[in-house]
């Protein structure tokens, strides 16, 4: 599969050890990760995006820390990225915000995955036909 | 002001007891529902009460946990995953302490702690959690070492300084999941010796269930065993170190019957190893944050199953035979890295930031940049957690061979699915308590 994913978790969130196993699991279907770790700043965020130029974002919440999830994915689409490209997902429920903030994030047009417990075969599925689908808009888009 | 060092026989109040003091876990966003949450866990029989630190404070988020802290208070909902000790006035949280006739022990997972155990000592706390390296690689990415480490000889000298005789306990569990006991024992020694050497108070060293009771015994005493030969080759004085045991810290299941068998077994553990505490979980971890209710329940349930166990009896020759050889590789192996950190390196800053750099204390899944991530583990048939993959090889051939023979596993040829396999408690519907 090819694709590039960059991966991390936000605000407070130090929960390393999901975020770890989910790089693994898209390594191994051969998409290209690059794995920022864990409470990753909004602007090594925005920097990385630009540097690494990735297809997709992938961000982790384990405690459900939100409000800086939704200012990440706000800053990721003002850089020219499109919310579609984004997916979330973790313990989203966990923290207050989740009931409210949970309905806007998906509005937004970002994925969530609301499962806390995804199994890695459905996690690959979800990436890769986001990859695919990103793909063919960016042939789309050459064809035209 | 000075005052004398704790000897190796006082042990506050542990002293008089026979069984683990019971210590529940627990942070709430404000002094009205910590106060509520400490009521409910006293009247259900906590011998130690928690004041866990919610993660915005932990990492020095200090404007949105006091932004969060005062919507807390004035809506009355939980905004935070704990206590925002900074954010709260000092004289509310010192009478809140005051209220209670438990000590109160702080746990946070803060790698610059001074200016929060500061508080904590200020407003009556009497345990203060962590070290130079347990609360630095499993709970930051890019904390300086050298400030941590700096930070944590201040809080070893600001418990000096306290009234009181603190309990310095560190967290040897480290991030909890697939940890190779040795990478326990090591931090456990060289953190209960940064204590020791810098005067902080009692030592306590922290282990925690990782599903192989065998394993689990055994890395306490080979810690003992250690930390007594290491503190003499520093030419320190030595204090008889305290120890608590956290039940098991990985993902719990869902049914809550079975979560109570992993619950009653590390008790049982506990009781077993003659821990000074218990640091205990609830039936329903898997669920999210547990409600006051099933803090307290959880409490009720511990101390009643240390009430009617008897740990007394004799394990199995064959047990104990296997504790023994699994100690006795540990106690070999630990002294052998520990001297080759002692040929390279006189200082104990040094020591302590040279033991992650030079990948002697590397725990899976941490997620420090600092770290080397070459040392993971998987676990065996009899549930053991088994180094399958030293790089850069800082273990003897010996050590390594045995624990890859026992492993029969490589990290390289395992799926992501086979690790959470590993990460989970092996076997809770074989469990014997």
């Amino acid at each position: 599969m090819n694709g590039k994913v960059l991966l991390g978790t936000c605000g407070s969130d130090v929960h390393s050890v999901a975020n770890s196993l989910v790089e693994k699991c898209l390594v191994d279907i051969g998409i290209q990760v690059r794995n920022l770790g864990v409470a990753v700043s909004m602007t090594e965020w925005v920097n990385a995006t630009a540097e690494f130029n990735p297809d997709l974002l992938m961000v982790g919440s384990m405690n459900g820390d939100l409000q800086p999830l939704v200012e990440l994915v706000s800053s990721i689409v003002d850089v020219g990225y499109q919310p579609n490209q984004i997916i979330v997902g973790g313990k989203l429920r966990l923290g207050s915000d989740g009931p409210s903030l949970i309905p806007f994030i998906a509005a937004s047009g970002v994925h969530v995955i609301e499962s806390e417990n995804p199994t890695f075969a459905e996690l690959q599925r979800i990436v890769s036909s986001k990859l695919m689908n990103i793909n063919v808009e960016v042939n789309a888009n050459f064809a035209r | 002001m000075s005052k004398l060092m704790p000897t190796s026989r006082d042990k506050r109040y542990y002293e008089n007891s026979t069984s683990p003091l019971v210590q529940p876990r627990g942070g709430r966003s404000t002094v009205f529902e910590q106060s509520k949450l400490w009521l409910a866990l006293e009247d259900a029989g906590a011998d130690i009460l928690p004041l866990t630190i919610d993660s915005k404070t932990r990492l020095g988020q200090l404007e949105s946990a006091a932004s969060a802290y005062e919507t807390a208070t004035r809506t009355r909902t939980e905004t935070l995953n704990g206590f925002p000790l900074l954010s709260v006035p000092i004289s509310e949280a010192k009478e809140m302490i005051l209220a209670t006739r438990l000590p109160v022990s702080l746990r946070h997972g803060t790698p610059m702690a001074e200016n929060l155990v500061k508080r904590a000592l200020e407003v009556g706390v009497k345990e203060i959690e962590g070290g130079p390296l347990s609360y630095s690689i499993p709970y930051s990415r890019n904390a300086d070492l050298v400030e941590v480490i700096k930070s944590w000889k201040s809080v070893e000298n600001l418990c000096y300084q306290s009234r009181d005789l603190i309990v310095r306990e560190n967290f040897g569990i480290l991030t909890a999941c697939l940890v190779p006991p040795i990478q326990a024992v090591l931090t456990n020694v060289l953190e209960c010796s940064f204590t020791i050497e810098f005067q902080g108070g009692i030592p306590m060293a922290s282990f925690g269930a990782t599903g192989n009771r065998v394993q689990d015994i055994a890395s306490i005493e080979a810690f003992k065993q250690v930390f007594q030969w290491f503190i003499e080759r520093r030419n320190l004085t030595f204090i008889d170190p305290m120890i608590a045991f956290h039940h098991w810290m990985g993902p719990f299941p869902r049914d809550e019957g079975n979560a109570l068998k992993i619950i009653e077994d590390g008790t049982y553990t506990a009781q077993l190893v003659r821990a000074e505490k218990v640091v205990v979980k609830t039936a329903v971890e898997a669920l999210g944050v547990p409600t006051i209710e099933k803090n307290a329940e959880a409490v009720k349930t511990v101390q009643g199953f240390l009430a009617s166990t008897d740990s007394s009896q004799k394990s199995s020759t064959a047990d104990t035979l296997y504790v023994e050889e699994e100690v006795k590789c540990l106690v070999s192996e630990a002294k052998l890295l520990l001297e080759q950190l002692l040929k390279d390196y006189k200082q104990t800053e040094e020591i302590i930031l040279n033991s992650v750099l030079s990948g002697y204390i590397d725990p899976p899944f941490a997620p420090h940049q600092s770290c080397l991530r070459g040392l993971k583990s998987l676990r065996a048939k009899d549930g053991s957690v088994r180094i399958c993959r030293d790089f850069p090889g800082r273990h003897s051939e010996n050590f390594v061979e045995r624990e890859f023979a026992i492993s029969k596993k490589e990290w390289s040829n395992s799926s992501a699915d086979e690790i959470v396999t590993d990460i989970q408690f092996p076997g809770f519907d074989k469990l014997k308590v």
